[in-house]
């Protein structure tokens, strides 16, 4: 035995000699493998030896490598799934990524054979490649590089073709691919990179030759994926709202100097510039580093701080500096640094705030900090995936495939998106592939929406969501025809219209939702398309003919109920487009937030929901820009139409949010839109005369309030 | 080929309520669902349905949290069950040294191992194509795309896949086959003369090594009875 064994060694070390040749080899192996069920593991332990060596290899034992997976392959009906276990564990933590284009190949080969060989082998060697979607970690730096990005192509090319070779070889094997992809789909939690990597996977896994089989499971899952880190990023005032609890507990806590109000409003926004995540990264360089610039912001803050305190006491002053000081920090962080050195120096709270910063501030600030960070890097997450959906979208339309992905997107879309709460920015996905075939998926998508509202078979909130998607789109997307919207209108109408044929009721939020919901559509859709449908002469006919009126005037009294500020610019647009004779005489009272409207709304606060308000996201927004319409620039085309003070048009305008948001966008301002999408829209303003704006900014405060796309915040709001 | 066939299925279709409006769509969803998949009811993988007729009986309504409602239905299902032994056909995808790789009927995966393969099969490569050449009939070459005719041996119902074999003398490339039909059955003739002396042995042999066909018995019996009826006459 002993001799025997000696010379089978000597044997296996010669193999890279070509003296031995390939059938030799395959013998030798096969010998191997059928002794160890006879209990004869010393050939087979040094075969699975030699598949584990990684580190460092030398020609030889790369040589040596590539011949035993060449053997293995030749051998595979022999290899059982009990016997040669340890053989079988040690190729499956082999990873493609760490070896070089012969070693990748004869073990692609080995993956394939096993598939085909045995159907035991067919849901693992389909789980090996797919753990090739990702290098191991401590290659993920080096992808950045060209030659990371060299190695990558080389890795995921065989991937693919492998799993193409295995199709034809085993024709269910697709079926199963499926799952085991879903499955093992990064959690939203892991990194960037990481998710990445996979998501570009499994959009070449649909784009690919087996992609009819795979692609079905494929974009849905991606959209599933998109929606779950689109729930975790808060809107800025939600962040807000436990960021503010926070403040108010450390500030009661903290103790400060008793000076006059001035140091007091000084020192609380030493505080809250303090708890600020940038502080805390930065620490004492950055709280020397701080000038000038921003002193103007806090002395502004400050008279801001203290009128508010008159007025309505601690909390909102909190709120607003933080707000206005988070911003100011995003906004130009480099000047806005030297605040704190010459407030330190200015100030006679030196010590008091060194010393609540340190031992009050801190857990404060630093669970604030994370949730930030947190949100930050999630809000890149959902950006860079949205990009690379994007670019797929792309390449699906120049190959052709478009209508086909298309089809179940929408799919998706209906079944996800569409009763997800208040998704911000996945819809997007849609958008823009809408937008890349406007007059096939364009038009499919609008009359897919409206269908679904007029359908009684669907449930309420479903029916609001869909008119509220249809009513943002069609207002929103540059490349929809004018002849599209004005259709649309027209069914619309027309059903608005049976409905308040067939109810002969009062006015009643909750009981008549979806009709208030179709009513408040409408008015949105005019208020964006009024002009151009009345520069169409046969589009402004048909406009004119649209019994609408009745509509309006209905005991059901939308206008009363539906969101004051779309009723106010529609009736405003209306009135001087001169489409009802009788719009002045509309007695409409000023209520700010209606509760009403909150009613018809809904838990979920359909009323005010617009889903394609402008895209936060920078990445993503680069690519909607070309097809979104923008408020500012439809309100600046009709800006003849006079009397529209400043304060007038923004407190009308309940997408005042977006409107400043556009300005800032459009001024190529680098607004990061990080820590939580917190920006304030009228920084613009704030840096260049804080004194003359601060008037102005109070009032739009006020009037902003009950139009933020998101839950009320006033009091007695859930 | 063996291994289809039709059968009649009385089946109930369990529903959900939300599906009450449109039920024909969601029973050809549930029946779509089976297919490709092995059902141990049936014995067999379900390959086609139609739908008989729906009984005219009132669906029965199941009690519960969720009240599904189960449908009565009549339906042809198209069964695909190989057994050992069985004859099937299908096209070669991959040649190698060590294994012969098929497709039978598109959708299930087959192999056949150098073991199994009898040894008249040689592989070669001729004109840089891997080929499996019979030594005793020079025309008869199994290569990549040729269908073939191979036994069952074993079958995995949970991937579908089929573990082959070519031993048995009615194996090999159909078209081969098909042509020259006559001249296997005379050879067969032949070898079976010299052995109806020994025939019991025979029988007791093939039976131990267990490749006897149900074919080749069968005309072993038939050629018997007539060499019995010729010899009485």
């Amino acid at each position: 035995m002993g001799r025997v064994s000696g010379a089978e060694k000597q044997e296996f070390s010669e193999m890279e000699n070509a003296e031995f040749s390939d059938l030799q080899l395959i013998c030798h192996v096969r010998d191997a493998l059928s002794a160890v069920t006879l209990g004869d593991r010393e050939n087979y332990d040094e075969l699975v030896g030699y598949l584990h060596r990684k580190e460092s290899l030398n020609p030889d034992d790369i040589a040596l490598l590539e011949t035993t997976l060449k053997a293995l392959s030749g051998t595979v009906s022999c290899i059982d799934s009990v016997h040669h276990e340890s053989l079988l564990s040690a190729v499956y933590r082999m990873s493609l990524w760490n070896y070089g284009t012969s070693i990748m190949d004869a073990l692609i080969e080995l993956i394939v054979s096993l598939a085909a060989s045995n159907g035991k082998y067919i849901d693992w060697s389909l789980e090996l490649l797919v753990n090739n979607f990702t290098p191991p970690y401590h290659l993920m730096d080096s992808l950045k590089q060209e030659s990371g990005i060299e190695k990558k192509n080389k890795v995921l090319s065989r991937v693919h073709a492998a799993f193409e070779a295995i199709a034809v070889l085993v024709p269910l094997a697709p079926l199963r691919l499926s799952p085991i992809v879903v499955q093992r789909m990064p959690l939203i939690y892991s990194k960037g990179p990481e998710i990445l990597m996979y998501v570009e996977n499994m959009l070449k896994l649909e784009s690919g030759a087996i992609g009819e089989i795979v692609g079905v499971t494929m974009l849905p899952a991606i959209v599933d994926r998109l929606i779950e880190l689109d729930v975790e990023i808060g809107w800025d005032g939600l962040l807000q709202e436990d960021a503010k609890g926070i403040f108010e507990m450390e500030l009661e806590d903290a103790e400060f100097a008793d000076g006059d109000g001035d140091d007091n409003m000084v020192g609380v926004s030493m505080v809250i510039l303090s708890e600020h995540p940038c502080m805390l990264t930065c620490q004492a360089d950055c709280i020397q580093a701080w000038l000038d610039q921003a002193v103007g912001v806090v002395k502004w803050l400050c008279e801001v701080a203290k009128l508010h305190m008159v007025n309505s006491g601690k909390r909102p002053r909190k709120q607003l500096g933080h707000r206005v000081i988070s911003s100011a920090i995003n906004y130009n962080s480099q000047e806005g640094k030297s605040l704190c050195s010459k407030l330190v120096v200015d100030s006679q709270l030196t010590v008091n705030f060194s010393a609540n910063f340190c031992v009050n501030c801190k857990p404060a600030a630093e669970y604030l900090n994370r949730k930030t960070l947190e949100g930050n890097t999630i809000a890149e997450k959902l950006d860079s995936l949205i990009e690379l959906t994007f670019l797929h979208l792309e390449s699906c339309q120049s190959s052709g495939r478009l209508s086909e992905v298309f089809d179940v997107l929408l799919r998706s879309f209906q079944r996800t998106i569409l009763n997800a709460y208040k998704s911000k920015f996945t819809q997007f996905v849609v958008f823009y592939a809408c937008a890349l075939d406007p007059e096939d998926c364009g038009v499919k998508f609008a009359m897919v929406l409206t269908d679904m509202f007029r359908s009684n078979f669907n449930p309420p909130n479903t029916r609001m969501s869909a008119v509220a998607y249809l009513a943002s789109y069609l207002s929103r997307a540059k490349f929809v025809s004018a002849a599209l919207v004005a259709s649309i209108l027209q069914r619309l109408v027309d059903w608005c219209l049976n409905y308040c044929q067939s109810h002969d009721s009062v006015m009643n939020p909750r009981a008549h939702q979806v009709f208030y919901s179709g009513c408040q559509a409408l008015m949105y859709m005019l208020c964006f398309r009024m002009r151009s449908l009345m520069d169409a002469p046969r589009l402004k006919m048909q406009l004119l003919n649209m019994p609408m009126e009745p509509i309006l005037q209905h005991k059901l009294n939308p206008l009363k109920v539906c969101l004051p500020t779309v009723v106010v610019e529609f009736l405003r647009q209306a009135k001087a487009a001169k489409l009802f004779m009788t719009s002045e005489s509309f007695a409409f009272d000023d209520m700010l937030e209606s509760d009403l409207s909150r009613a018809f709304g809904g838990i979920d606060r359909l009323d005010a929901f617009f889903p394609f308000d402008p895209c936060l996201l920078k990445k993503s927004e680069s690519y909607i820009r070309p097809h979104f319409a923008r408020w500012s620039k439809i309100k600046c085309d009709g800006a003849n139409d006079g009397d529209l003070s400043e304060s007038g048009s923004d407190a009308s305008d309940d997408e005042f949010v977006d409107m400043n948001e556009n300005d800032m966008i459009e001024d190529d301002m680098t607004v990061s839109v990080q820590a939580g999408l917190d920006f304030d829209p009228d920084l613009n303003r704030m840096s260049i005369t804080p004194k003359n704006k601060f008037l102005l900014h109070f009032q739009q405060q006020n009037a902003r309030m009950p139009a933020r796309i998101r839950p009320s915040t006033s009091p007695e709001s859930l | 080929m063996e291994g289809l066939k039709v059968s009649n299925a009385n089946l109930t279709v369990y529903l959900h309520p939300s599906k009450s409006r449109d039920a024909s769509e969601a029973i050809l969803r549930e029946l779509s669902s089976l297919l490709f998949t092995f059902s141990e009811a049936l014995d067999g993988v379900v390959l086609a349905y139609d739908i008989n007729s729906l009984d005219n009986k009132a669906a029965k309504i199941l009690s519960g949290v969720i009240p599904y409602f189960g449908v009565p239905l009549s339906v042809d299902l198209l069964l695909f069950s190989p057994k050992p032994d069985m004859l099937l056909e299908g096209k070669v995808v991959k040649l190698s040294q060590e294994s012969i790789h098929v497709v039978v009927l598109g959708f299930s995966s087959a192999i056949i191992t150098v073991k199994d393969i009898r040894e008249e099969f040689v592989y070669k490569t001729k004109h840089e194509q891997d080929v499996y050449a019979s030594k005793s009939h020079k025309r008869h070459v199994i290569k990549v795309g040729t269908m073939i005719r191979f036994s069952v041996k074993s079958f995995d119902e949970e991937i579908l896949h089929i573990y082959g074999s070519l031993m048995p003398d009615h194996t090999g490339s159909i078209h081969w086959l098909e042509k020259h039909s006559e001249l296997i059955s005379h050879t067969n003739k032949i070898a079976k003369k010299r052995e109806s002396e020994g025939e019991l042995t025979t029988v007791k042999q093939d039976a131990i090594d267990g490749k006897i066909s149900p074919l080749d018995s069968v005309q072993k019996i038939k050629r018997s009875k007539k060499q019995k009826i010729q010899e009485e006459s």
